[in-house]
């Protein structure tokens, strides 16, 4: 745990570095790099073929770095809205994904820069969807739909006396709470050392929108861990403070391992769909 | 925001004090160990850790020492020493804690099939662990280097903490555990053998030894450079590790190899 | 004041002078490691005592404070009249004492005419070997090329939320650390994967044409940016996309000329680098 600290201090310090990023660079590329591992052969060589020869993982987390560099990028939201009732997905992120998915099943008549775009969408938003702190909760029985699952409360580590947002928790790297010096090669090789078929299958069972449904069905139970309290003066859910100890992290960091294997697995099987041909 | 900065601050000073090697060092032990392990041995292994490899919990009894039910294991990583011998309050001498652990784990996974699956699973990650910090030389900490303090320009270190990171970090900044162990593990298999070697007793032994040898190595001023230190330590610090991991290897092969 | 000064530019050197940052200079020697031939990596671990070359990617920088390698600490730049290489005893005559530090490219030619020489003993035919490494990264690092027309630039900085930071200091490590936090397996894994033909192309030439080739892209670099130049949050990643993949593209070829040079050195069957 005190790792943890100095790792959330070093990017507070070096900000600069990390703040693009949504799961952490390496989380990024921890779940193309599992994605990869799983590609049949054609599936990697053509996708390969369309983004110049390179490996998916250079481009897991190109979204975040050139999203200032033109609009229409910038517009390609990181965080997936649910409806509170159904934990069923809405809204634009959820359409936008939806229709990259379906522009690369018709890759061949993209032109070479729309294919690229969409495959660095894909590779990338794919894992800001599997992250808890990008999941977005909303009551639409009222007039207008009313965020009430926030991401940007307070984490209290009541036995280090030290203070976080619980979005840039993950942001700034969870996954490297304990392991500031491994890769994502590391992190590859130690999730996804011997995990069964049967484990696969049941993880990538049905489709892309019953995925979304599980991610915001788990992330709500681990929101809901948490006990929060309003922040003094103040009441509404966004300045709400949770207070955690050290074991509530480390399950935090369990959850998080498993969510970057499940990731990996699911982004596999739609690129080995769609490429495998 | 003052009191937050200022305990991140302290943090920063304590954050490795205690860990043993830092998460790169467990972590290349266990990648080592792995690589030596025997396909049946890891199987079996895996199987208790639900897919994953043991590097995943190199470092996890450092994360779980400090909330019930683990926070019985706190004192399980460094040995606390008097000049010669390690000693209870009373003054008598007792066996080391790491050393009596893996003993009493090694016997009670003799049949490992007959226990359950969750103490399997546990046992697991304190072997993959105690094996590193037993290989460790300031994990076996006398009265006179545990107040010891260096100085690396114008950064104070704990001795502990220089061994902790530092030393492996001087020579092997930004390697990952994986590289690391690929740059280490290269002793012949006559070499590796003779690691494998002996007993528990004996590979404490070379640690005692050791843990006296580095601290004489500081130079008086207290001022540590590459030239006055980390180059003339980094040997022993890269052969702990590689042995360790050789070691564990033989440890877990012995008992899940069947 | 005037100590504080003094210590300030002091560390603002000693980072200066390592050209990549250690993680960089691994990350070359891995792709390096990566596409040696067998028979040069046999030979090579072999006269390095079973490590490989990636082991021996930071040692000229380990050693800089030990007796009788001191003068390494010279040998990681190198220094140009606009675009010609200044060479031989010029370095040592030239009035600026920036330039009379750059022997990089006497000492990498130097080192290789030794190993060719055969007539090393092992111990010296191990270090020849870690000064090639470590030089060959030094070298395809745009802030240790030496513009004696722009040696103003090299004190430019950029501000963020501000911070002041030199501009060869960025070039170290936040060109690309500020995009990829990879490790140094990872950069094989992502950048050792040119076709033959790239390859083919990059390793063209002699030692002194990819020195020499460098300098028009190296000096467009530092053309890049002025003195005290403030960026937002938004610029600065801008400006950070337009250097990471000129950072990534030299540590590749960097790593490729490399394996180039070692396998001429190290297999006998390799194709043969000239100096000139």
């Amino acid at each position: 745990m005190k790792r943890f600290i100095l790792t959330l201090t070093a990017l507070l310090i070096c900000g600069i570095n990390a703040e693009c990023f949504a799961w952490g660079g390496v989380g990024h590329a921890t779940i193309a790099y599992i994605a990869e591992r799983h590609l049949t052969p054609k599936a990697k060589e053509n996708i390969e073929k369309c983004i110049d020869g390179k490996s998916i993982v250079y481009y897991a987390s190109w979204l975040d770095c050139h999203r200032v560099d033109n609009k229409s990028w910038g517009k390609l939201s990181h965080v997936c809205h649910y409806d509170i009732n159904t934990l069923e997905p809405i809204g634009k992120p959820h359409k936008y994904m939806k229709s990259s998915i379906n522009k690369l099943k018709k890759y061949r008549e993209l032109t070479d820069s729309a294919l690229k775009v969409t495959i660095y969408h894909f590779v990338h938003s794919f894992g800001d969807y599997h992250c808890p702190g990008h999941v977005a909760l909303y009551d639409r029985t009222g007039e207008k739909p009313k965020r009430v699952h926030t991401s940007s409360y307070d984490i209290f580590l009541k036995t280090k006396n030290i203070r976080f947002g619980y979005h840039k928790l993950w942001d700034s790297g969870i996954i490297q709470q304990n392991h500031p010096d491994w890769g994502y090669m590391d992190w590859a090789h130690a999730l996804d050392s011997s995990i069964s078929q049967q484990y696969i299958d049941s993880v990538t069972a049905g489709t892309w929108e019953e995925w979304l449904k599980d991610v915001a069905t788990r992330t709500h139970k681990v929101y809901n861990i948490f006990e929060r309290v309003p922040k003094k003066g103040k009441d509404t859910p966004d300045n709400e403070l949770s207070i955690v100890d050290n074991q509530t992290m480390n399950d935090y960091v369990e959850y998080a391992s498993e969510q970057l294997l499940i990731a990996g697995l699911r982004m596999a099987k739609i690129i080995n769909e769609i490429f495998g041909e | 925001m003052k009191r937050v900065f200022l305990t991140a601050l302290l943090a920063m000073t304590l954050a490795s004090s205690a860990m043993a090697w830092d998460g790169r060092g467990h972590s290349a032990i266990a990648y080592i160990a792995e690589k030596y392990l025997t396909s049946r041995a890891k199987a079996n292994i895996e199987s208790y850790i639900g897919g994953r490899s043991i590097v995943y919990y190199a470092s996890w009894m450092d994360f779980n020492r400090t909330d019930p039910p683990f926070d019985i294991t706190r004192d399980w990583h460094v040995d606390y020493w008097t000049d010669d011998m390690r000693t209870d309050s009373n003054g008598n001498p007792v066996p080391p804690y790491s050393v009596t652990q893996v003993k009493r784990i090694v016997s009670e996974m003799s049949d490992f099939r007959s226990l359950s699956d969750s103490l399997v699973n546990v046992n697991i990650k304190f072997l993959v662990h105690l094996m590193g910090d037993i290989h460790c030389p300031v994990h076996i900490d006398f009265p006179t280097s545990r107040p010891m303090r260096v100085k690396e320009g114008k950064k104070t270190l704990k001795v502990h903490a220089m061994w902790d990171g530092r030393i492996i970090d001087s020579k092997h900044n930004n390697t990952s555990p994986s590289l690391l162990a690929q740059n280490l593990d290269i002793y012949t298999k006559e070499q590796i053998a003779a690691t494998q070697s002996g007993t528990l007793d004996d590979w404490y032994q070379e640690t005692v030894v050791l843990s006296k040898t580095v601290i004489e190595m500081i130079p008086e001023s207290k001022q540590v450079t590459y030239s006055n230190y980390f180059n003339k330590v980094i040997g022993i610090a890269e052969e702990r590790i590689t042995v360790a991991g050789y070691r564990l290897a033989a440890i877990l092969n012995s008992i899940f190899d069947k | 004041m005037k100590r504080f000064i003094i210590i300030i530019a002091c560390l603002l050197f000693t980072n200066s002078a390592f050209a990549w940052s250690r993680a960089l200079h691994n990350a070359i020697a891995a792709i390096a490691n990566d596409n040696l031939t067998e028979q040069a990596e046999a030979n090579i671990n072999k006269a390095l005592g079973g490590h490989n070359i990636i082991y021996s990617a930071q040692w000229m920088y380990d050693v800089a404070e030990e007796k009788g390698y001191e003068q390494t600490k010279n040998w990681r730049s190198v220094a140009f009249n606009k675009t010609k290489l200044i060479k031989g005893k010029k370095i040592a005559k030239h009035p600026e004492n920036i330039v009379n530090r750059a022997c990089g490219f006497e000492a990498l030619t130097a080192a290789i005419s030794a190993i060719e020489s055969g007539k090393l003993s092992e111990q010296e035919l191990a270090d020849n070997i870690r000064y090639i490494v470590t030089i060959m990264g030094d070298l395809h690092c745009p802030t240790h090329y030496i513009f004696t027309d722009m040696l103003e630039k090299r004190k430019s900085y950029y501000i963020y939320d501000n911070k002041k930071r030199p501009y060869v200091t960025y070039w170290e490590s936040d060109a690309v650390r500020g995009t990829f936090a990879w490790r140094t397996s990872e950069f094989v894994h992502q950048l050792s994967r040119l076709t033959p033909e790239q390859v083919s192309q990059v390793t063209a030439g002699s030692v002194t044409d990819w020195i020499v080739g460098n300098v028009p892209l190296y000096r467009e670099v530092f053309g890049m940016i002025d003195t005290g130049t403030r960026f937002d949050k938004n610029g600065l990643r801008r400006w950070q996309n337009k250097i990471y993949p000129i950072a990534i593209e030299q540590i590749t070829v960097a790593g490729y000329r490399l394996a180039t040079v070692l396998n001429s050195l190290f297999d006998t069957n390799a194709p043969k680098v000239t100096i000139k």
